[in-house]
C-alpha cells in the first residue's frame, strides 16, 4: 500500500478509536445526568452548576429554586422549604451573572411550574469576565433540543468523573482518565452548592485571628491588601484610582434586560429577591479605594427597589442593617458570610422582615451610609498586620 | 467560520474537498476553481454576508485596474495614473473602515470638537485582501503579471486558507498553481501532509495559544486599570502574551498552509522559529514574513530602500515600521509598537556597519555572544509586544514600569528567612518587599489566575517557542533517505496524528477567535 495512503488510514482509525474510547464511557455513565435512560445509577452530581443544572431540572422533582452567586449556594433546600415551604433545589451558578441565571431559568420555566424562585442580587455588572466558562461552552443544555446536550461530552472536562464511578475499577480509570476530582462531587442534591462544610472553607470564619491564619488564601490574601490599601492617605494613593472610578460595574439594566421579564411573564412565581449583605468593611473598603463605584451600588439599590415595586409578585430584601456584618467573625473574607447567616436570611423573609420598598429604602440606605463611615479600617488593618 | 471549529472542520471542508476533487476527477477543472471560490466566498459570508459585496467590489476593481495596467496600448504616463488610482482606492477603503473613528477622536481630542461618527465595524480579512491586491496592482504597472484570468484572480483574493488572517500570498506563487493538473486529483500525499500540518496548527492553537490567554488577558486588564501587580506577575502577563501570540498566528498559519495543501496548493510559510533570532533583523525574517516581505518589496523599496545613503536608509526603515504598526490597528499603541520596531531596526543596522565595518570584529559569534544576542532580541520582542496588546499607551506604559521594578520588587516571604539577616535587611532598604512573588491582586485574583501555578507552563511554552523544531522541520523529509517522514514510518505517525487530532478534538469547545482576526 502506498505508505502516504496508510498514514491516513491509521489517522482516521487511530482517531476514532480514541474518539470511541473517550466518548462511549461518558454516554454511559453519564455523569450530568442528561440522559432519559437509566443506563447507570445517579450516584454522584457535579458541583460544577452551568453545566449540572441541566440534568437537575430533567431528572428531579421541585417546585422552588433559589440561584444565585456564590452568595446563595450556603442556603440548604430542605432548610429553605422548612421555611418558606415548597420543595426546593439551589441551582446557584459560581460566580455568575444575572444573564447566566437567566439561561437556566428560562429553561426551568419551560420544564416545570414553579412557585418560588430566591435570587441574590449580585452579578449586577456590565463587566464581561475574563474568567472562565463562555456562555457558548454550556448554553446549549438549556435549549429546546435534547440531543445536543450530549456534545458537553465531546469535551476532556468530564472524563476524571468516570473515576467517582463505582463501576469502574479505580486504578484502571484512574490510570485512564484520571483521578476523581472528589471535591467537585457531592452525593447528594441536598449539600451540592454549599460550601459551608468544607473545612477549609470553614476554618476561615472566626475573625482577625483566622484570616491571619489563613492569609495565604488568596481571598483573604486579596482583602488584607484591599484593606492595606484603603488606609493609606488619599492624597498618596497612586493614579490609579482616578482611572478606575471611571469603570462601571453596578448597572441596572443588568437586571432589566435579564430578569424583569421572567417576572414580568411568569406571574405566579413568587420572585425574592436579596442584596447579599457583604461585610460592612466591603463596603467601607470600596468606598475609599472605588467611590464611584460605591456609589454606584447605592444608585442601583434605589433603581432596583424602584423596579420592583412594579411587580406585584416580587420582593425584595436587605439585611444590611442587621448587626451581623459590623462582624468580622461571620465572614471569611470581605464578602463571604456564613451558612448560619444564609439561615438567618430565611428566617427573615419567612417573617416578612428586611424587606425593602419605595417607603423605606431611602432610610435603610440613610442607616447604612452612618454604618459604613463609622467602620475603623484603621483598627481591622492594624490588627491584621499586627499579628502578621 | 473559524478553522478550530466543528463546523469547519466536520462540514465546511469536508463538503469542499470532495466537491473540488469529484469535479476535478472529471476533468470539470474550470467547474472545479468556480466551486472552490463559491466555498471561500460562502466561508467568508459566514460572519457578515454584507461584507461579502465589499470584497467583490473591491475584487472587481483591482481586476479591472490590472486588466488596464497590463495593456499593450496603454501610455505609460495614463498607466501610472491608473496605478495611482487603483493604490489609493485600496488605501482609501482600508482607511475609512479601519481609521475613520480614530482618526474622528483624535481631532475631537486636538481641537477640542465633538464630531459624532457612528463605530465602523472593519470588514473581516480587508488588511490582508487590500495588501494582496495592492501588490498585484504594481506588478501590473511592472509589467511582471502573467495572465489576468478572472476566475482563477478571484480565488487568488479569496481563497479559504489564506483569506482572513493570511500568509499574505503572492500573484506570482498562487495564480500559477491553480493551472496544475495535479491539484485537482486527489492525492494521498497531499492530503497526508495538509491533514499533519493542519493537525500541528490546531494543536498550537488550542492547546498552546488559547491557555496562555487566561493569564496574558487579566494581567493586561489590570495593568489597563493601573491595578497594583507585582513584577513578577507583570512578567507572566507579558510572556504569557508573547507565547499566546506566536502560538496563535503561527498556528493559524500553519492550518492555512495545511489547508490549501490538501489539494495541492503551497502558500509560503509565514514563521520560521522567530523567538530563536539573535538580532531584530533577523526576528523579521522569521516573524510574519509574509508581511515582512511585503513592506520591503511594496514599501521599503518604494520609499527609496538603501539606494539614497544610510540616513535615508534609517529613514525608511522607521516610516516603513511605522506604517506596518498602523496597518496593524488604528491606535497610538500600534504606531509604538511600529515605531519601537523601526528603532531598534536602526539600531541593528547601526550596530552591523559598527562592527563589522568600522571596528572590524569579523571574528566567529561565539556562543556568549549569541545567548546575549538571542536574549536582547527576545527582550526587545516582549517589550514591543506590551505596546502591541494593551488598549492604551497608559497601560503599557504601567506594565512596563511595572516589569523593570519602578513600583517595587517583591519576594517569596519564605525567602526572607533563608538569607542572612544583614542581607535581608539590605535588600529592604533598597525598596524590595518580601511579602509575595504574586499578590493575586483583586483583578487578577477575580480572573481566577493563579500566576504561582501557571508560571511553569508560561515558561515551559517559552522554552518551547525558543528552542524546539517549528512545524516545518517536524513535518519533513528524513535527511538520510530523503523519504518523507511520513511515509517513512506511516503506522507510528499516523497513531501520533490520530491522537493529536483526538485531543485537539475534545478541546475544541472553547472556539476562541484567532488574534491576527482583528488586524
Amino acid at each position: 500500500m502506498n505508505p502516504m495512503r496508510k498514514f491516513i488510514i491509521v489517522t482516521f482509525f487511530s482517531g476514532c478509536f480514541f474518539l470511541a474510547g473517550h466518548l462511549l464511557p461518558l454516554i454511559f455513565v453519564d455523569p450530568l445526568n442528561i440522559s432519559q435512560a437509566e443506563l447507570t445509577d445517579n450516584e454522584f452530581y457535579i458541583r460544577e452548576m452551568r453545566f449540572q443544572s441541566a440534568g437537575i431540572i430533567n431528572k428531579l422533582d421541585f417546585d422552588s429554586v433559589i440561584i444565585g452567586s456564590s452568595m446563595a449556594e450556603n442556603f440548604l433546600p430542605q432548610t429553605a422549604a422548612d421555611i418558606l415551604g415548597g420543595k426546593f433545589v439551589n441551582l446557584s451558578l459560581s460566580g455568575s451573572l444575572l444573564s447566566e441565571r437567566k439561561v437556566v431559568l428560562e429553561h426551568l420555566f419551560r420544564k416545570k411550574k414553579i412557585s418560588k424562585v430566591l435570587i441574590s442580587l449580585d452579578g449586577i455588572t456590565n463587566i464581561q469576565r475574563n474568567r472562565g466558562i463562555p456562555l457558548d461552552s454550556w448554553s446549549y443544555l438549556y435549549n429546546d433540543s435534547y440531543y445536543d446536550d450530549f456534545t458537553v461530552y465531546l469535551t476532556r472536562k468530564f472524563s476524571p468523573y468516570l473515576s467517582c464511578h463505582s463501576a469502574l475499577k479505580k486504578p484502571i480509570s484512574n490510570f485512564i482518565f484520571g483521578n476523581c476530582p472528589n471535591e467537585k462531587i457531592r452525593n447528594n442534591v441536598e449539600n451540592l452548592t454549599e460550601w459551608q462544610s468544607d473545612p477549609d472553607q470553614n476554618s476561615r470564619f472566626g475573625g482577625v485571628d483566622s484570616w491571619v491564619k489563613h492569609k495565604k488564601n488568596q481571598q483573604i490574601d486579596a482583602s488584607i491588601k484591599k484593606i492595606n490599601r484603603s488606609i493609606v492617605k488619599t492624597a498618596e494613593r497612586t493614579e490609579a484610582y482616578t482611572k478606575q472610578s471611571e469603570r462601571i460595574i453596578y448597572d441596572i439594566d443588568e437586571f432589566i434586560e435579564n430578569i424583569s421579564p421572567l417576572i414580568l411573564e411568569q406571574s405566579n412565581t413568587q420572585f425574592i429577591l436579596f442584596f447579599p449583605p457583604y461585610s460592612v468593611y466591603h463596603h467601607a473598603v470600596t468606598k475609599e479605594l472605588e467611590p464611584n463605584i460605591y456609589n454606584q451600588y447605592l444608585d442601583v439599590v434605589k433603581s432596583l427597589v424602584a423596579e420592583v415595586s412594579q411587580y406585584p409578585n416580587a420582593d425584595i430584601y436587605w439585611f444590611q442593617d442587621e448587626g451581623f456584618s459590623n462582624d468580622i467573625e461571620n465572614y471569611k473574607d470581605l464578602t463571604h458570610y456564613h451558612q448560619n447567616i444564609s439561615n438567618l436570611l430565611l428566617r427573615n423573609i419567612s417573617q416578612g422582615r428586611s424587606k425593602m420598598t419605595n417607603e423605606n429604602h431611602l432610610d435603610l440606605l440613610n442607616e447604612f451610609e452612618k454604618q459604613v463611615s463609622n467602620v475603623d479600617l484603621m483598627t481591622l488593618a492594624n490588627a491584621l498586620n499586627k499579628i502578621n | 467560520m473559524l478553522f478550530n471549529s466543528y463546523q469547519f472542520i466536520f462540514f465546511f471542508l469536508p463538503i469542499v474537498l470532495i466537491g473540488f476533487f469529484v469535479l476535478g476527477k472529471r476533468d470539470k477543472n474550470t467547474a472545479a476553481l468556480v466551486w472552490l471560490v463559491a466555498c471561500s466566498l460562502f466561508f467568508y459570508s459566514w460572519w457578515n454576508p454584507i461584507y461579502l459585496l465589499l470584497m467583490l467590489f473591491s475584487i472587481l476593481f483591482n481586476y479591472l485596474f490590472g486588466i488596464i495596467l497590463t495593456k499593450e496600448d496603454c501610455g505609460e504616463k495614463k498607466r501610472k495614473y491608473y496605478l495611482i488610482t487603483g493604490v489609493a482606492l485600496n488605501i482609501g477603503l482600508l482607511g475609512y473602515f479601519k481609521y475613520t473613528n480614530f482618526f474622528i477622536d483624535q481631532i475631537n481630542l486636538a481641537f477640542d470638537l465633538s464630531f459624532h461618527v457612528e463605530k465602523i465595524l472593519l470588514p473581516l480579512a480587508i488588511s490582508f485582501f487590500t495588501f494582496q491586491q495592492i501588490a498585484y496592482l504594481v506588478d501590473a504597472y511592472r509589467r511582471e503579471l502573467k495572465e489576468n484570468n478572472l476566475l482563477r484572480y478571484c480565488l487568488f483574493v479569496t481563497f479559504f486558507p489564506q483569506l482572513i488572517a493570511g500568509p499574505i500570498v503572492h500573484h506570482k506563487e498562487m495564480l500559477p498553481q491553480f493551472k496544475f493538473a495535479g491539484i485537482y486529483q486527489a492525492n494521498a500525499r497531499h492530503i497526508a501532509i495538509g491533514l499533519s500540518i493542519f493537525a500541528i496548527g490546531l494543536f498550537k492553537k488550542i492547546v498552546f495559544a488559547d491557555n496562555m490567554a487566561i493569564h496574558a488577558t487579566p494581567v493586561f486588564g489590570a495593568a489597563e486599570q493601573y491595578a497594583v501587580l507585582t513584577l513578577f506577575e507583570a512578567w507572566g502577563g507579558a510572556l504569557a502574551y508573547t507565547a499566546q501570540l506566536y502560538f496563535d498566528f503561527s498556528g493559524y498559519s500553519d492550518m492555512a498552509i495545511g489547508l490549501a495543501y490538501l489539494i495541492g496548493i503551497k502558500i509560503p510559510i509565514n514563521f520560521n522559529s522567530p523567538y530563536k533570532s539573535t538580532s531584530i533583523i533577523e526576528f523579521w525574517r522569521r516573524w510574519h514574513m509574509t508581511l515582512s516581505r511585503f513592506l520591503r518589496d511594496y514599501l521599503y523599496f518604494a520609499l527609496g530602500g538603501n539606494r539614497k545613503g544610510n540616513t535615508r536608509r534609517y529613514v525608511n526603515l522607521f516610516l516603513t515600521m511605522v506604517i506596518g504598526g498602523i496597518w496593524h490597528g488604528a491606535g497610538w499603541t500600534f504606531v509604538i509598537w511600529g515605531a519601537l520596531h523601526g528603532s531598534y531596526l536602526m539600531i541593528n543596522h547601526s550596530w552591523r556597519k559598527l562592527r563589522f565595518g568600522i571596528l572590524n570584529w569579523n571574528t566567529d559569534v561565539g556562543f556568549v555572544e549569541m545567548a546575549v544576542a538571542r536574549f536582547l532580541t527576545l527582550l526587545a520582542v516582549i517589550i514591543g509586544w506590551v505596546y502591541f496588546r494593551a488598549e492604551s499607551i497608559g497601560g503599557a506604559n504601567h506594565m512596563l514600569l511595572t516589569m523593570f521594578g519602578f513600583y517595587g520588587v517583591s519576594l517569596p516571604s519564605a525567602l526572607q528567612a533563608l538569607i542572612p539577616n544583614g542581607f535581608a535587611n539590605y535588600l529592604i532598604e533598597m525598596g524590595i518587599v518580601f511579602n509575595g512573588m504574586f499578590s493575586g491582586g483583586s483583578v487578577i485574583g477575580a480572573a481566577g489566575v493563579n500566576f504561582g501555578d501557571s508560571i511553569k507552563w508560561i515558561l515551559l511554552l517559552m522554552l518551547i517557542a525558543i528552542s524546539a523544531p517549528n512545524s516545518q522541520q517536524l513535518i519533513s523529509r528524513d535527511q538520510a533517505s530523503s523519504q518523507h517522514i511520513l511515509a517513512k514510518y506511516p503506522t507510528i505517525f499516523g497513531i501520533i496524528m490520530g491522537a493529536i487530532l483526538f485531543y485537539v478534538f475534545i478541546n475544541l469547545q472553547q472556539e476562541a477567535e484567532f488574534l491576527y482576526f482583528n488586524f
